[in-house]
């Protein structure tokens, strides 16, 4: 390899310590929000990161999944898996249909967290991957018919060449769509029933302690932080970066709104509205056929 | 045969107090739920035999940390029964204060709690928020926050005054306010509307059959209000009524409590308006020398019962009966043939209270045995886990 490809390297790993410090710091804020909204103080908006130093200084628990070798390893793939996302949505990583390694990836990311739960011999885990399943088999998708819908609209080959601004009014019911899966990705009430604590405990990370821990929760900052990205990219797609912050702030506020307003459907309930909504995508799609052919 | 087993408790985040649901399930739809109790048993009932009754009154309002001045009130009531002695009205009047204000901050922490088993935690917030006024106006009155330690044998240890008056009304006006539009939002907000409705239903028949008490039981159209049927302290001069409800589901028992809080306040009011003038008696020592007697009072969970036996002047026994005792039964039934996600808001819809209600069960059995429910269908029942 030349002296070029290694400085693109670093330059791609500081950019991807730059996010993740960008996730916390979000995450943090989220948390002061939410806390604000709730007539509570609520932490500092640095207290992500002490929580993930204090995570991987811990030692790991005496788990009963502890001798498996794939409770010990997955979270930190599901780690990789998620940062992966973000060399396409910050255009790192673009060749001709990237979008579909876009969507693979997404998926690879969900099954890794499923799997987190199977593995980690405990009833609450199963029990969370389970009911994780069910609605993966929903919003994926949903997911992958509403990005499609929008790289056919853009025509497109690869997602750093998407140069159509405010699809939300050109494709309204696809980014409604896209919406709803953002929210059952990031774990936002009414969705998050694959993590109801009052039935389920920790549900999928019940098991899991110390680094794995920080790991699965350096992922989930991450996942919000990256949806966020998305849907500013996809939904209104601005050209200068202060307007893209300023969307992005939109649309983590409207993500703390669902959070801090809404209660949790049961995972039936979730099950039948992602129904809907994958109507809803199939019907924007076949719309587009006509729009666009 | 089931394919699945998922222990609720003894520690989990739906539980604010030690005990266990095992459920036997079926996908996700629970086909046989075993309640486990025993985990935080504290022997009162023994711990109150052979104490003074000064001594007795200390512990049995400390026998709950919600409703604690019931179970002094309905201690007191006994004891006041044996001496054959009806407290001056003022007196009355503050006991019934501080009942009513105890009702409305159990009411308030368990809707809180209810909230935040279907993900609704702004709620739960800032019910916690207008808990806090209840809080101040027992500090101000009665001198603590938890356990409002006002009652004393044929009298109260504080009076009210002017100030303390205009104090709680200044209160019960603001919470009015934020209750009446909270009510807009369990009315409105569909996914409330959807994690409670037809869940958990009680009919009327079972309400009967499981002799169910307090909200519980009036969300179910079974009325056993102790303040209309047998009334006591201040009650019989009171305008108010018992809120009572039809369908018997989550919802309905979520509105009964809803509407019980407003009516709470409605009686406060009444209470202060007609507060009568007077001082209040002077606390002396008491000396009975053999008497047993029986009271009811209606905590906020419902029918708080005592039974106490006197012999020169130290308690010979004590029986307790806690709304949670009569509620408890119906639990198992309610928890067959539902999802697991209704398993929170079920078990919380009937405010269970578990340390007030633990109980052993005593065998005499040539040598005597003291077993704890589980222990004894173990034993005796031939039940196996």
């Amino acid at each position: 390899m030349s002296m070029h490809s290694y400085i693109n390297i670093v330059i791609t790993m500081i950019k991807l310590l730059g996010i993740i410090s960008l996730a916390l710091l979000v995450d943090g804020i989220f948390r002061k929000l939410l806390a604000r909204t709730q007539n509570r103080i609520g932490p500092p908006i640095t207290q992500s990161f002490y929580d993930i130093i204090k995570l991987f200084g811990k030692k790991r628990s005496d788990s009963k999944g502890y001798k498996n070798i794939l409770f010990k390893t997955i979270p930190f793939l599901y780690f990789i898996s998620t940062c992966s996302l973000f060399l396409f949505v910050l255009g790192i990583a673009k060749f001709e249909f990237d979008f579909i390694m876009l969507i693979y990836m997404i998926i690879l990311s969900s099954a890794l967290y499923i799997l987190l739960g199977l593995v980690s011999n405990s009833p609450f885990g199963a029990f969370g991957s389970m009911r994780d399943m069910l609605l993966m088999i929903c919003y994926e998708i949903i997911m992958t018919i509403s990005l499609f819908s929008f790289i056919i609209y853009s025509d497109v080959l690869t997602l750093s060449e998407m140069n159509e601004s405010w699809l939300i009014l050109k494709l309204p019911i696809a980014s409604l769509c896209l919406f709803v899966v953002a929210l059952v990705e990031t774990r936002i009430t009414p969705f998050d029933t694959a993590e109801a604590e009052a039935e389920i405990m920790g549900s999928i990370e019940t098991e899991y302690s110390g680094g794995n821990l920080g790991f699965i929760g350096l992922s989930r900052q991450l996942r919000f932080l990256f949806f966020v990205i998305l849907l500013t990219r996809l939904l209104f797609n601005p050209s200068e970066i202060l307007s893209f912050i300023l969307f992005s702030v939109l649309i983590f506020f409207v993500l703390l709104f669902n959070e801090a307003t809404t209660a949790r459907y049961k995972a039936d309930q979730t099950f039948s509205l992602l129904i809907i909504i994958l109507i809803l995508s199939v019907i924007e799609f076949i719309r587009l056929y006509f729009v666009v052919w | 045969m089931h394919d699945f087993s998922l222990p609720i408790g003894p520690i989990n985040p739906s539980m604010k107090e030690p005990t266990c649901i095992k459920l036997s399930l079926d996908g996700d739809i629970i086909r046989e739920a075993k309640l486990q109790l025993g985990y935080i048993h504290k022997g009162v009932e023994h711990l109150l035999e052979g104490k003074r009754i000064e001594q007795a009154l200390y512990i049995a309002q400390r026998i709950c940390g919600i409703c604690s001045f019931c179970h002094s009130n309905g201690f007191n009531q006994t004891i006041e029964k044996m001496l054959d002695y009806d407290p001056p009205k003022r007196v009355k009047f503050i006991r019934t204060l501080v009942t009513e204000l105890e009702r409305i901050q159990s009411h308030i922490l368990w809707m809180g709690f209810m909230f935040h088993e279907f993900g609704f935690n702004t709620m739960f917030q800032y019910l916690l928020r207008d808990r806090e006024h209840i809080l101040e106006i027992f500090e101000r009155v009665t001198g603590g926050r938890v356990h409002h330690a006002i009652n004393k044998p044929k009298t109260v240890r504080y009076d009210i005054d002017e100030k303390d008056i205009k104090f709680i009304l200044e209160k019960l006006k603001i919470i009015e306010l934020q209750f009446n539009s909270y009510m807009g939002i369990i009315k409105t907000d569909k996914v409330t509307k959807d994690r409670l409705i037809n869940v958990g239903i009680i009919k009327k028949q079972q309400a009967k059959r499981y002799c169910l008490v307090g909200p519980t039981a009036r969300a179910s159209g079974f009325n056993n209000d102790i303040r209309k049927k047998h009334p006591y302290d201040a009650y019989p001069y009171l305008d108010f009524d018992s809120i009572m409800g039809e369908h018997g589901d989550a919802y309905t028992r979520l509105s009964v409590r809803f509407m019980e809080v407003l009516e709470s306040i409605k009686i406060i009011r009444q209470l202060l308006r007609d507060l009568p003038e007077g001082e209040i008696p002077k606390a002396n020592l008491i000396f009975i020398e053999e008497g047993m007697a029986t009271s009811q009072v209606e905590a906020p969970r419902g029918e708080n019962f005592y039974f106490t036996a006197v012999k020169e002047n130290k308690l010979e026994r004590v029986k307790i009966r806690t709304p949670t005792f009569a509620v408890i039964n119906i639990l198992p039934t309610l928890l067959e043939n539902i999802e697991v996600g209704d398993v929170p808001v079920i078990l919380h819809s009937i405010d269970p209270c578990f340390s007030c209600m633990e109980r052993v069960i005593v065998v005499n059995d040539k040598k005597r045995e003291v077993l704890d429910e589980h222990a004894f269908l173990h034993k005796y029942c031939n039940h196996h886990d």
